[in-house]
C-alpha cells in the first residue's frame, strides 16, 4: 500500500514536472532545428539560428540595456530588501500587518499596471522615460523576491554574532562588514541572482517604459514575435534559459542557496 | 535609539514602494477620472468607468480575465497541491534539485515559455500534428483559444502553488501524523483529519497568489489568445500602444486591481468559515 | 573602590518592569553569581552592563567611570554568551583575535595575545579549526579566550554552561573558576542553576521578578536567607503557614493549624502577623521514638517515600499540612514505609520565620 502511493507519487511528479519544464526544453531543441520555420517538425542540426542573432544588433545593445538595468536595481533592490530584514528580524516589534501588506503589494499589483504607473507619473512630471525610470520599476518590483530569500537567511542568523562583535569593539557597520554580511552571504548573493535575472527576462514590467533609445532585450523580442516567428528567437530563449538554469546551479553548488525555509 | 534605528532601515524600502508604486497607483487612479478622445466630459468625472462596464466588448473583457483566472486557480491548486503531497518522496539531493528545478520556468522567462507553447500547441506542430495525421483527432484549434490560455497559465503558476503548499504543508508537525495513526486513522482520514484543516490556510494563500499572478498575466493572453479575446491586461496594453488613450488605460487598471482586491477579500472570507482559529 | 557599582537600576519593557531599583557592588576580582528563575532579570541585568540595553533609570559605574550611556564597543568589557557566537566563517584564533583586530594592535602583537589566550583554555591546538569543527565544550573555551584576549576590566558570562552535557558542564564550571582565578579578573555569571551558582559563586546575587533578594557569600544565602523568595528558591524548603503566637527571647512560637506550635528564630515581627516558617528537607528527621529533647516534635504520618540514590525523600502529613523530609540513604539512619506512623523533628536554631 505504501510502495504503490510511492509509486504513484513518482509517475504524477514526473508529469506534472514534464508539464511545467517540458515547453523550454522544446524552445531548446527547436533552437538547432534546420527548419526555417518555428515551429515545425524536426529536420536537422545547426548553429545558424545562433549566428544570426549576431547580424541583429538590436538583441546585442537591447541585452546590454537590460544587463545593466537587471544590475542596478537589483542591487537597489538587496540593499533595501537587508536594511528592512534587519530591521524585521531584529526588531522586537510583533509582527505588523501593515508594514508586511505594504512589503508584498508589489507583488500584488499586475506589472502592466506598474509599468503603465509609472509612465503616467512621468508625463505628469513633464519628464520623458528613460534609463532610470526602467531601474526604479525594477528595482520597487524586486524587492519582494529579495525580502524574501534575505529574510530566509536572517530566520537562521544568531544576533548574538553581532553583539558578541559588538563587544569586542566593533561598531555597527564594522560589524556588518565583518560578521552579518559574510554569514549571510549566501542568501544575499541568492537575493541578487534571482532579482538579476528576473528582471533581465521581464517582458510587462518594461513595456511601456521602452523608447527607441533606451529599450530592453525582451521589449525587443516582444516587438519581433509581433512581425515573425522564428527559430533564431528560439535561440535567443535558449541561451537565456541555460544561462538561469547555469548560474542557478553553479550559485547552488557554491553557496547552497535554500529558497525554501 | 533602537525603536528608531530599525525604523529608519525600513525607511529604503518603504520610500520606494511609496514613490514607485503608490504614486504610481495615484497617478493612474486620477486619470483614470480624465475625459478623452472617445468620451468627452468634464474631468474628474467616472464616466470611463460606466463605459468600461456598460459597453458589452469591455464588459465581456472583465467576465474573461475573472472566468481565466478562476479556472487557472481551480485547475492550479489541486495540481499543486498533490505535488506539493508528492514531494516528500524524494530525498536529499533529489529533492534540492526538485525544489530548484521549479524556478527555472520563472528564470528563463514567460517569453521562453510561451514560444514553447506557441510551438507544442498548434494543430500542425509535434503534439496534435501526429494525431491529426493519422486521423485519430479532428484539429483540436486550441492555440489561440482560451484553453491555451488556461494551460500556459496554469503552467505558469504551479511552480509558485506547489513551493507555496510544499512550505505549508511542511508546517504540519510530524507527530500529529503519527497521533493519528495511533488511534486508528488509515490514510484517507489522516489526510482528511489532519492535512487538510491545517493546510488551510497556506491554501488560502496560495489561492490568492496563483489568482493574482493569473489575473495579472500579460503574455499567455496576449500570445497565445485569439486577437478578439481580449484580458484586461492585453486590453492595457492596447489603449497604452494601439490607441493612446491614457484614461482608459487607466480606468482598466483600476477595474483589474478592483476586480483582484474584491476576489482576495471573498477568498478570505470564504475560507475563513472553513479556518479554526 | 568597588570595580562594578550599580545604582538604582530600573528597566521597563513595554508595561512590565524587567528591572526594578537594582543596586549592587562587586568588587576587584569577585565571581559573582546572578541567580534566579527565568524572566527574573538577570540576563537584562547583564546585558545593561554590556550596553546592549540602556537602563530607563540609576547609573552604572565601571572602575569609577560612569558607563551607564557609553555604547558597548567602548565599555572593554568580555562577554561569553550561551549559544558561544563564535563567528563560523572565522578560525578559533580569528575569533580570539578579533577584538585585539578592532583595536588595531599590530598583526605580531594579536598572534602573540592569541596564542596567551588559548594557550590559558588549553586549546593551543585548535587554533587554525572553524567552530564547526569543535566540539561543543571547545566552542565554549575558545568563546571565553576571545572574550579574554582583550583584558576586559570585567567578564560577562550569560548562562555559557546551559548548553553542554551534565558531564561537560561540572568540567568547564572547574575550568572557568581556574581561569578567573588565574587572571584575577572580576566576573559576573548568570545562571537559573544553584547547584553551579553554590559551587562557583564568591558572592550570589539572588534576583527575583527585578528585584535583588540578597546578595552574600554560598553559605549565607543557603543557611541565612534573607527573606521567602530567596530560601524557597535555593535548596528544598518546608513552607508552613501560621501566625506569630508569642516571642519568648530569641525564639518565636508560631501557631499553625491544628493547635500545634513551632519554635523558630525570632526576628521581631510582631504578634499575630501571618508567617511562612521554613525549614529545609535535610534538617527535618524522622524517627520511630519521640525524641527524648528538642524543640519541634510532632506524630505525623508517613505518605510517601521516594528512593533517590543518596537521599530518601518522605512525604509525611502533619495534620492537614505537609511537610517533606530528606534523610541520607545510610543504615544510622532509620527508613521507612508509607503508611507508617513516626515522629517528625527539627531544631528551632532551623527554621526560619518569614513575613508572608
Amino acid at each position: 500500500m505504501k510502495g504503490m502511493r510511492i509509486t504513484l507519487s513518482w509517475i504524477y511528479l514526473a508529469l506534472i514536472y514534464l508539464f511545467i519544464l517540458g515547453p523550454m526544453f522544446f524552445v531548446l531543441a527547436a533552437s538547432f532545428n534546420t527548419e526555417t520555420s518555428f515551429p515545425a517538425a524536426f529536420e536537422g542540426v545547426t548553429l545558424r539560428w545562433y549566428a544570426r542573432i549576431w547580424d541583429h544588433k538590436e538583441f546585442l545593445s537591447s541585452a546590454w540595456t537590460s544587463t545593466l538595468v537587471a544590475l542596478v536595481s537589483s542591487a537597489l533592490a538587496v540593499l533595501a530588501a537587508f536594511l528592512a530584514a534587519y530591521a524585521i528580524s531584529r526588531g522586537n516589534k510583533r509582527e505588523n500587518a501593515w508594514l508586511s501588506a505594504t512589503l508584498a503589494a508589489p507583488l500584488l499589483v499586475p506589472q502592466v499596471v506598474m509599468s503603465l504607473g509609472m509612465l503616467q507619473l512621468a508625463s505628469v512630471a513633464g519628464m520623458g522615460t528613460g534609463f532610470w525610470w526602467l531601474v526604479a520599476v525594477h528595482a520597487v518590483h524586486n524587492i519582494p523576491f529579495a525580502l524574501r530569500l534575505t529574510m530566509t537567511g536572517f530566520a537562521r542568523f544568531d544576533f548574538a554574532l553581532e553583539d558578541a562583535a559588538t563587544s569586542l569593539g566593533a561598531g555597527r557597520l564594522t560589524a556588518w562588514r565583518e560578521v552579518t554580511i559574510p554569514v549571510l552571504q549566501s542568501s544575499i548573493v541568492a537575493g541578487f541572482t534571482f532579482c538579476f535575472i528576473m528582471s533581465f527576462v521581464n517582458l510587462p514590467v518594461s513595456l511601456f517604459l521602452a523608447d527607441t533609445a533606451t529599450t530592453t532585450l525582451p521589449v525587443v523580442m516582444y516587438s519581433y514575435i509581433e512581425s515573425r516567428i522564428d527559430p533564431m528567437l528560439a535561440a535567443v530563449s535558449a541561451i537565456l534559459f541555460v544561462l538561469a538554469c547555469a548560474i542557478t546551479l553553479i550559485l547552488d553548488k557554491i553557496f547552497r542557496i535554500r529558497l525554501v525555509d | 535609539m533602537k525603536m528608531g534605528f530599525t525604523s529608519v532601515l525600513l525607511l529604503p524600502s518603504l520610500l520606494m514602494i511609496f514613490v514607485f508604486l503608490g504614486l504610481p497607483l495615484v497617478v493612474i487612479a486620477m486619470q483614470s477620472l480624465q475625459d478623452n478622445v472617445l468620451l468627452q466630459f468634464t474631468p474628474p468625472g467616472i464616466d470611463n468607468y460606466k463605459y468600461l462596464l456598460t459597453r458589452p466588448y469591455y464588459f465581456d473583457v472583465v467576465v474573461r480575465t475573472l472566468r481565466l483566472s478562476l479556472l487557472t486557480t481551480i485547475f492550479a491548486i489541486p495540481l499543486g497541491y498533490l505535488a506539493a503531497m508528492a514531494l516528500p518522496v524524494l530525498k536529499g539531493r533529489l529533492a534540492n534539485m526538485a525544489i530548484m528545478a521549479l524556478t527555472f520556468p520563472i528564470l528563463a522567462g514567460p517569453l521562453v515559455v510561451i514560444l514553447g507553447w506557441m510551438a507544442l500547441l498548434p494543430d500542425s506542430g509535434p503534439l496534435f500534428g501526429p494525431l491529426v495525421r493519422a486521423g485519430l483527432i479532428s484539429p483540436p484549434r486550441i492555440l489561440g483559444s482560451e484553453t491555451a490560455i488556461v494551460i500556459s497559465q496554469v503552467q505558469f503558476v504551479l511552480p509558485f502553488a506547489i513551493l507555496t503548499l510544499y512550505t505549508a504543508l511542511r508546517q504540519i508537525p510530524h507527530n500529529l501524523y503519527e497521533a493519528a495513526a495511533s488511534n486508528g486513522a488509515g490514510g484517507l482520514q489522516s489526510f482528511l483529519h489532519v492535512t487538510l484543516p491545517l493546510s488551510l490556510p497556506g491554501v488560502l494563500s496560495t489561492t490568492i497568489i496563483v489568482f493574482s499572478l493569473a489575473a495579472s498575466s500579460f503574455i499567455a493572453p496576449h500570445y497565445l489568445g485569439g486577437a478578439a479575446d481580449l484580458t484586461l491586461t492585453t486590453l492595457i496594453t492596447n489603449f497604452v500602444l494601439g490607441t493612446f488613450n491614457s484614461p482608459l488605460a487607466a480606468a482598466s487598471s483600476i477595474l483589474l486591481l478592483a476586480m483582484m482586491l474584491i476576489a482576495m477579500f471573498i477568498f478570505v472570507k470564504l475560507f475563513g468559515r472553513f479556518i479554526r482559529p | 573602590m568597588p570595580d562594578l557599582k550599580l545604582t538604582g537600576i530600573t528597566k521597563r519593557f513595554d508595561k512590565s518592569v524587567a528591572v526594578d531599583d537594582l543596586s549592587l557592588s562587586i568588587e576587584h576580582g569577585e565571581f559573582v553569581c546572578l541567580l534566579g528563575p527565568s524572566g527574573c532579570g538577570k540576563t537584562t541585568t547583564l546585558r545593561m552592563i554590556a550596553g546592549f540595553e540602556t537602563a530607563d533609570t540609576g547609573t552604572i559605574e565601571l572602575d569609577g567611570m560612569d558607563i551607564t550611556r557609553l555604547p558597548p564597543q567602548k565599555r572593554d568589557i568580555g562577554l561569553v554568551f550561551q549559544s558561544y557566537a563564535l563567528f563560523p566563517h572565522k578560525t578559533a584564533a580569528e575569533n580570539v583575535g578579533f577584538g585585539l583586530k578592532m583595536r588595531k594592535l599590530p598583526r605580531a602583537d594579536i598572534d602573540s595575545q592569541v596564542k596567551k589566550a588559548l594557550d590559558l583554555v588549553r586549546l593551543g591546538q585548535v587554533a587554525e579549526r572553524y567552530p564547526r569543527q569543535m566540539s561543543g565544550g571547545q566552542q565554549q573555551r575558545v568563546a571565553l579566550a576571545r572574550a579574554l584576549a582583550i583584558r576586559p576590566r570585567l567578564l560577562l558570562m550569560d548562562e555559557p554552561l546551559s548548553n553542554l552535557d551534565a558531564k561537560l558542564r561540572d568540567d568547564m564550571r572547574e575550568e572557568i573558576r581556574r581561569i578567573q582565578k588565574e587572571v584575577g579578573i572580576t566576573a559576573i555569571f548568570v545562571t537559573h542553576d544553584q547547584a553551579e551558582a553554590l559551587a562557583l559563586a564568591d558572592r550570589i546575587a539572588v534576583m527575583s521578578e527585578g528585584r535583588l533578594m540578597q546578595i552574600a557569600d554560598p553559605t549565607s544565602i543557603y543557611e541565612a536567607p534573607a527573606n521567602a523568595t530567596v530560601d524557597q528558591f535555593i535548596g528544598q524548603v518546608n513552607a508552613l503557614q501560621g501566625s506569630i503566637a508569642k516571642v519568648d527571647g530569641p525564639i518565636a512560637h508560631v501557631a499553625i493549624t491544628g493547635g500545634r506550635y513551632i519554635w523558630g528564630l525570632d526576628r521581631q515581627i510582631p504578634v499575630g502577623t501571618p508567617v511562612l516558617a521554613m525549614v529545609k528537607h535535610e534538617r527535618v528527621f524522622l524517627s520511630r521514638q519521640r525524641p527524648a529533647a528538642g524543640e519541634n516534635i510532632f506524630p505525623c504520618q508517613v505518605v510517601s517515600r521516594t528512593y533517590l540514590g543518596a537521599w530518601i525523600v518522605y512525604h509525611c502529613n502533619l495534620g492537614d499540612q505537609a511537610m517533606t523530609a530528606a534523610v541520607p540513604n545510610h543504615p544510622a539512619f532509620e527508613q521507612f514505609q508509607p503508611g507508617e506512623a513516626a515522629f517528625l523533628h527539627w531544631a528551632s536554631a532551623d527554621c526560619r520565620i518569614f513575613r508572608q
